[in-house]
C-alpha cells in the first residue's frame, strides 16, 4: 500500500546555519518527525544523541539512554509498533551489536532509522577518525535474507536532507533504514539551508487488513500500531498475513522471505539516487560516496587541469545501488576507479554490476580521504605521470 | 477458566505446545484471570515476550497486542513500547534463560530505572524449548544436557537480584501456589512502578527427568516442602532456612522508590497511532538573522 | 575571496577545537562559504589536536585543508608537526610564550605571546581567543566584526565578558607584533 504524504513548516525558523553533521543529521530527524530515540554512547556519534536529548524534550518525544547498543534497537522496534518514528545512531562496534534488531526490524517491518558514523575499524579500531568500513555490514550484518536501504551524505547539507529522507522511505516501505555516514562528516561544520517547509511520509494503515501481507504490488501492508484494539501479534519467526507464526510452513516461509526482499528490489530504481559530475566526455570514471566523493570531486577538477577527461558518479544510495545509472555512467569510459577509506567494499559491488575491472584506490589512514590520493590512484593506474 | 474469560483467548490455537505436567499452562490461566481481576482493558496491554517455551504463553495465545522478540531483549522492547506510548499497559513474559541469561542486563537496568511495565519470569530452571541445558536458574547439582554430571555453578536467586538492582515490587511464586500467584499477578499487573513476578514452573520433560522428578506431582511433592512463605522462612533459623526458598511479595518503602521514568511523556495519544504532531519550533530556538545555531550541551571546552 | 586553509593546531585543553568553530562560525558571519573539521585524540586533554578552516566566497568543494595559507600554532609540538607545511608565501603565526621557532623558508612567521597575555588576563584558558583574534588580525582572512560577534554568540554566558577581553587583547597584540 502507499504511505501518506504530509508537508509541514520544518521545526527549525528557515535560515542558514553552522552546524556539525552530527547535528544536522539530528535537526533532520527532527525535521522528519522523530519523536523516539534510545541510543548508547559511541565516538563518533554521541553529539548526535546529545542534541536529540534536548531536542525530544522541546518536542514532546521521548529519550532514553539503554543499557547497550542491543537495547537500544530493540527499544526503538517496540516503538515503532507503539505508533512511534524512532531513531538511534552508533558507530561500526554499535552496528555489529545492534544487528540481531536491525533482522528482526526487517522481518517485522517496522519502520526505524539508524544513523551510524563510521569510524576507523575493525573492532575498537581509531575511534575518533574517519572510515567506510560498514558499507557491507548494514547490509549484509544479519542473518540470511532482508533487504535495507542505506544514504550516503557527502556534506553536513546532506546529514540534514538525507536523515529526512531516511524517515520517509523508512515509512514508506516499512524498512530500517540507515544513513552511512562517517566522521568526516559526521564532524564537520558547514552551512546548512534550511527550507521552509519538510515533507513527512508516513507509513500505510486500514484498519483491519492483514499487516504481513498485500495484495498491492508494492508489496507493503499496511502497519497498525499497539494500544489500536487489532490485537496485533508481531513475531520473528515466519509468519502468516495476521503474524500467526508458521515454523513448519515451506510456502508462508517462501511467500514471506520472497516479498520482503521484493518490496525492495522491485523498487530498487526508484529509491536509488545519485548524481554525476563532469561526464560528458569522461575516458575516466571515479564512483565515489559520502566524504570520499567530496575529495573526488576535487580531484576530477585538479586531473582535468592537468588534461586528463575525468568524471565522478556519487551514489546517494548505497543500498539499493543505482545499478542503472552506474551502468550508464560508465558505459564509454576507458577506467573505473572506486576510492574509499576501506580495503574494497563498494568497489565489489560496482564490478558485480558492469562485470568489468574496476580499480579500487583504499586509503585506510584513519584519516578523511584526501584528493591527492585519488589523483595518485588514477595517475598511477592510467599510466600516466606521477 | 470460567467462560467469560475466553474472549481473551485465541481459542483456534489451542490446546497449547505446552508439554504433559509443564506448569506454563497453569501460568497462563493465572495470568488470565489475573487481568481480569486487575480489570485492566486487553485492548490496552501489550505482551511482549523472548524465546522459549514460556514466550508462548502471551504468543499467540492471548487475545491482545502482542510482540514476540528475539532472544533475551523483550524488556527492551517492552521499555520502547512503553516509552512510545505511556497508554499501554506493557507486560513481559518469558522464561528465566530469557530474562536473565541473555537478557539479564535489560532485566537489572529496567528495575533500576523504575519503568512501568510488569515482568512475569516463567522459572523452570532450565532450557525447554533447545532440549533441556543448564540455565543461570538450575540449583546447583542438578543435571542437564550441559551439566551431565551435576550443574557446579551456584544459580541466581531471582528475586534477590531484581531486589539488588533497585526493583520496586518482586515477587516469587510456584504454579502450584495458584490463588496467591494469581493475587500476586493482579497486585503486579496495577502496580505503578517496575514488578517482577517469578512464577517457579516445573519442566518433567527435560529437567524432570534427569532429576527423579519425572511427573507433575513429583514436582509438586518437592516443591511444597522447599518452597515456603517469606513469613515462616523469616522465622527459620539459618540451618532451617539452608534447603528452603520463600515466597511471597517483596515492595519497597513507599519513600524509597523513584517515581518511574515514563511519567506524562505521552506524546502519542494513546489512541491514535501515529505519533504525528507537527512539532512546532520552541520559543528562542535558534535566531532568524543569519544565525549561527548555538551548539547545545557537548561543548567542547568552556572557552 | 579565494579559497584560503587557514589550521590551528596545539594539544586537548587549549580550546584548539573552540578556535575552529569560532572562526568557521566567523565565515558564516562574514557571508563566506565555511568548512571546518577537527582531529583529535580520545582524550579530552592533552592529545595532539588541530582544527582546520576553510573559507571562500565560492561554494566549497573538499571541506578539508589540503595546503594551509596559515598555520597557527599553540604549542611546540603542533609548531613543529604542522610549521613547515604551510604554502610557500603562507604565514605561520606562533604563540611566542610557549614555542621556539625554527627557519622555514619563504614563509612569514609572526610570534603573539598569547599564553602570557591570556594568564595576565587572569585566565589562561583564553589563550586560545587571543590567538585567533590576533591572527585573524594580521591575516585579514575574516571580518574583525564577525570574529567579534562569532565570538559573543559562541561563548558560554559565565564567559563571555572574558572572551570579549581576550578578543581586545588579540587585536592590541597583532598591532604590537606587526610593529
Amino acid at each position: 500500500m502507499k504511505h501518506t504524504v504530509e508537508t509541514v513548516p520544518a521545526p527549525l525558523p528557515p535560515d542558514d546555519y553552522f552546524m556539525m553533521g552530527d547535528e544536522a543529521s539530528a535537526e533532520g530527524a527532527i525535521a522528519a518527525g522523530c519523536n523516539f530515540f534510545a541510543g548508547y554512547p559511541i565516538t563518533p556519534s554521541s553529539e548526535l544523541m546529545v542534541r536529540m536529548v534536548h531536542r525530544l524534550k522541546e518536542t514532546n518525544g521521548s529519550f532514553i539512554q539503554m543499557e547497550d547498543e542491543i537495547g537500544s534497537i530493540s527499544a526503538l522496534i517496540g516503538a515503532s509498533w507503539a505508533g512511534a518514528r524512532p531513531m538511534t545512531t552508533t558507530s561500526g562496534p554499535g552496528l555489529s551489536l545492534m544487528m540481531e534488531g536491525i533482522g528482526y526490524a526487517a522481518m517485522t517491518e517496522a519502520p526505524l532509522v539508524v544513523v551510524d558514523i563510521q569510524r576507523a575499524g575493525p573492532s575498537t579500531g581509531q575511534a575518533t577518525r574517519p572510515g567506510s568500513g560498514d558499507i557491507f555490514q548494514v547490509r549484509f550484518g544479519s542473518h540470511s535474507d532482508y533487504e535495507i536501504i542505506a544514504l550516503s551524505p557527502w556534506s553536513v547539507q546532506e546529514a540534514y536532507d538525507l536523515t529526512i529522507d531516511a524517515f520517509n522511505l523508512a515509512e514508506a516501505y516499512r524498512v530500517p533504514t540507515f544513513v552511512l555516514a562517517d566522521e568526516s562528516i559526521g564532524h564537520l561544520r558547514e552551512k546548512v539551508t534550511i527550507g521552509e517547509t519538510v515533507e513527512r511520509w508516513h507509513r500505510p494503515t486500514a484498519p483491519g487488513m492483514p499487516p504481513f501481507d498485500t495484495d498491492d504490488e508494492n508489496g507493503v501492508p499496511p502497519m497498525p500500531a499497539f494500544g489500536q484494539g487489532e490485537r496485533l501479534l508481531v513475531t520473528g519467526s515466519t509468519h502468516d498475513a495476521r503474524g500467526f507464526r508458521k515454523t513448519q510452513d515451506s510456502a508462508a516461509h517462501q511467500r514471506l522471505v520472497g516479498r520482503l526482499v521484493g518490496k525492495i528490489r522491485n523498487a530498487a530504481e526508484k529509491i536509488a539516487r545519485y548524481e554525476t559530475y563532469s561526464l560528458e566526455d569522461a575516458e575516466i570514471l571515479v564512483v565515489a560516496y559520502g566524504f570520499s566523493a567530496r575529495a573526488a570531486l576535487e580531484a576530477i577538477s585538479e586531473l582535468r587541469r592537468d588534461g586528463v577527461k575525468a568524471g565522478l558518479f556519487r551514489p546517494l544510495t548505497l543500498w539499493p545501488f543505482p545499478e542503472a545509472g552506474l551502468k550508464l555512467a560508465a558505459k564509454s569510459v576507458e577506467r573505473v576507479f572506486v576510492p574509499e577509506m576501506n580495503w574494497g567494499q563498494v568497489v565489489r559491488e560496482v564490478e558485480r554490476i558492469l562485470h568489468r575491472d574496476v580499480v579500487p584506490i583504499t586509503q585506510v589512514d584513519g584519516e578523511g580521504m584526501r584528493p591527492q590520493s585519488i589523483i595518485d590512484g588514477v595517475r598511477g593506474r592510467a599510466g600516466m605521470n606521477s | 477458566m470460567s467462560r467469560q474469560l475466553y474472549p481473551h483467548l485465541r481459542l483456534d490455537v489451542f490446546p497449547t505446545p505446552y508439554c504433559t505436567g509443564c506448569g506454563h499452562g497453569i501460568l497462563l490461566g493465572a495470568m488470565v484471570r489475573a487481568m481480569d481481576e486487575a480489570g485492566l482493558d486487553w485492548d490496552k496491554t501489550l505482551f511482549v515476550s523472548g524465546i522459549g517455551c514460556a514466550a508462548w504463553i502471551p504468543s499467540p495465545h492471548f487475545n491482545a497486542d502482542t510482540l514476540h522478540t528475539t532472544h533475551g531483549r523483550p524488556i527492551a522492547f517492552a521499555t520502547g513500547a512503553r516509552l512510545a506510548n505511556p497508554g499501554l499497559n506493557v507486560v513481559v513474559v518469558s522464561g528465566d534463560g530469557d530474562l536473565t541469561a541473555i537478557g539479564g542486563n535489560h532485566l537489572i537496568h529496567a528495575a533500576r530505572r523504575n519503568i512501568r511495565i510488569t515482568v512475569v519470569c516463567a522459572n523452570n530452571r532450565v532450557y525447554g524449548m533447545t532440549g533441556g541445558q543448564v540455565a543461570p536458574t538450575t540449583p546447583e547439582g542438578c543435571f542437564t544436557q550441559t551439566s551431565p554430571w551435576g550443574g557446579e555453578e551456584p544459580p541466581f536467586d531471582l528475586c534477590r537480584l531484581v531486589m539488588g538492582a533497585g526493583g520496586a515490587f518482586v515477587a516469587r511464586h510456584t504454579v502450584f501456589q495458584v490463588r496467591q500467584l494469581i493475587k500476586t499477578l493482579t497486585r503486579a499487573l496495577t502496580f505503578d512502578g517496575f514488578a517482577f513476578v517469578e512464577a517457579v514452573s516445573p519442566c518433567p520433560t527435560h529437567y524432570g527427568k534427569l532429576n527423579d522428578t519425572p511427573t507433575l506431582a513429583d514436582f509438586h511433592n518437592q516443591m511444597k516442602g522447599q518452597y515456603v512463605d517469606r513469613r515462616r522462612y523469616d522465622r527459620m533459623n539459618p540451618e532451617e532456612q539452608a534447603d528452603k526458598i520463600p515466597t511471597g511479595v517483596w515492595i519497597k518503602a513507599a519513600d524509597t522508590i523513584t517515581p518511574p521514568i515514563d511519567k506524562g511523556s505521552s506524546f502519542i495519544p494513546p489512541s491514535s497511532g501515529l505519533g504525528s504532531s507537527s512539532n512546532p519550533p520552541s520559543a528562542g530556538q535558534g535566531n532568524s538573522s543569519n544565525p549561527p545555531l548555538r551548539s547545545r550541551g557537548g561543548q567542547r571546552g568552556g572557552i | 575571496m579565494p579559497r584560503r586553509e587557514i589550521l590551528i593546531c596545539g594539544f586537548g585543553g587549549q580550546g584548539v577545537i573552540f578556535a575552529g568553530e569560532l572562526l568557521g562560525r566567523a565565515g558564516i558571519r562574514a557571508g563566506l562559504e565555511t568548512g571546518q573539521s577537527a582531529s583529535y585524540g580520545s582524550e579530552a586533554r592533552g592529545s595532539a589536536c588541530h582544527a582546520g578552516v576553510v573559507l571562500s566566497s565560492e561554494p566549497i568543494g573538499y571541506p578539508k585543508v589540503r595546503r594551509p595559507d596559515v598555520v597557527i600554532a599553540m604549542s611546540q609540538a603542533a609548531y613543529d608537526r604542522f610549521a613547515s607545511t604551510v604554502k610557500p608565501g603562507g604565514r605561520v603565526i606562533f604563540d611566542s610564550h610557549l614555542v621556539k621557532r625554527g627557519e622555514i623558508d619563504d614563509v612569514e612567521q609572526i610570534g603573539v605571546p598569547a599564553a602570557s597575555l591570556a594568564t595576565r588576563l587572569g585566565r589562561k584558558g583564553v589563550a586560545n581567543v587571543v590567538m585567533l583574534t590576533a591572527a585573524m588580525e594580521i591575516t585579514g582572512d575574516v571580518s574583525m566584526d564577525a570574529l567579534r560577534e562569532a565570538l559573543g554568540e559562541q561563548s558560554p554566558e559565565k564567559y563571555r565578558e572574558m572572551n570579549l577581553k581576550a578578543f581586545d587583547e588579540g587585536m592590541a597584540a597583532a598591532k604590537a607584533a606587526l610593529e
